[in-house]
């Protein structure tokens, strides 16, 4: 694939890794190049970040509540190792 | 036991971090705070008595997610009510997606959705989906140590995850074109 321009179909094949930033660096720079000259995929783009997004920001805020840390910090006081 | 105060800081320090994450992911396993919350105490108890067999300066984070996942299966999974799960094809999946967020293509819809909506589509995706989704999407691990916590190969991870993202996108859009968020079909 080197010094290849790609194509819609082969960057839409690897969008998903490269929002997860898993390409090769000359590959996510491909797919950065590709999204920069077409609109069409770079709809598709948006439309992952935006759902990735989402996700991220409503789960992400829980929290191990204080009272099962305080509990854990107890067990392990009363429960050496080995 | 003369080690054992050492051990035990050295515990804390390396583990104690992690409790919000295992905390979420037990969250998502579980799909109850009770049993999200007994098992992250039985997870880091298990990972105690097992400090001895960890290397230290190794991956902490995924050592302690190996063993939620394992005590998830073992002890707590027969008490998770699995609700209706459906798998369609991925290419037909994405095509309606697409073809349904017509009036909204680049998926602003999402930002409107509120979180208990999107939290309760995730708890809905079958459990293979599920990890993948909390371990990349929300927890932010790369391919490799999902590969590495889940015991499968890196494809493995991809395609599932590729597949739960579609399954994921298509409940909320339905919830998005039920709350009037979108309206559904391409212009005429």
């Amino acid at each position: 694939m080197s010094d290849h321009t790609l194509d819609c179909g082969e960057a839409l094949a690897l969008l998903q890794d490269y929002l997860k930033e898993e390409l090769t660096t000359e590959n996510q720079a491909r797919v950065a190049s590709h999204l920069a000259a077409c609109g069409h995929c770079l709809g598709h783009a948006h439309f992952e970040r935006n759902f990735l997004a989402a996700v991220e920001r409503a789960a992400k805020g829980a929290r191990c509540p204080d009272a099962v840390v305080a509990r854990i910090r107890q067990a392990l006081r009363s429960d050496p190792p080995g | 036991m003369s080690s054992t105060p050492l051990a035990a800081i050295a515990f804390e320090r390396d583990v104690l971090p992690h409790l919000d994450l295992l905390y979420r992911v037990a969250l998502r396993l579980t799909g109850e705070a009770a049993n999200a919350e007994d098992l992250v105490q039985d997870t880091v108890l298990k990972a105690f008595r097992a400090w001895d067999s960890f290397r230290q300066g190794t991956n902490a984070r995924g050592w302690l997610l190996t063993i939620l996942r394992n005590t998830f299966i073992n002890e707590y999974r027969r008490r998770r009510r699995t609700p209706v799960q459906v798998d369609l094809d991925v290419a037909e999946q994405h095509a309606l997606i697409y073809e349904e967020s017509g009036h909204d293509p680049e998926g602003e819809f999402f930002h409107a959705l509120v979180d208990d909506r999107i939290l309760a589509a995730i708890d809905a995706l079958p459990e293979e989906f599920r990890e993948v989704v909390v371990l990349s999407d929300i927890e932010g691990l790369g391919y490799a140590n999902i590969a590495e916590t889940l015991g499968v190969p890196v494809g493995t991870v991809k395609s599932r995850l590729s597949r739960a993202r579609r399954q994921l996108q298509g409940t909320l859009l339905e919830y998005a074109i039920e709350a009037g968020i979108v309206r559904p079909g391409k212009d005429a």
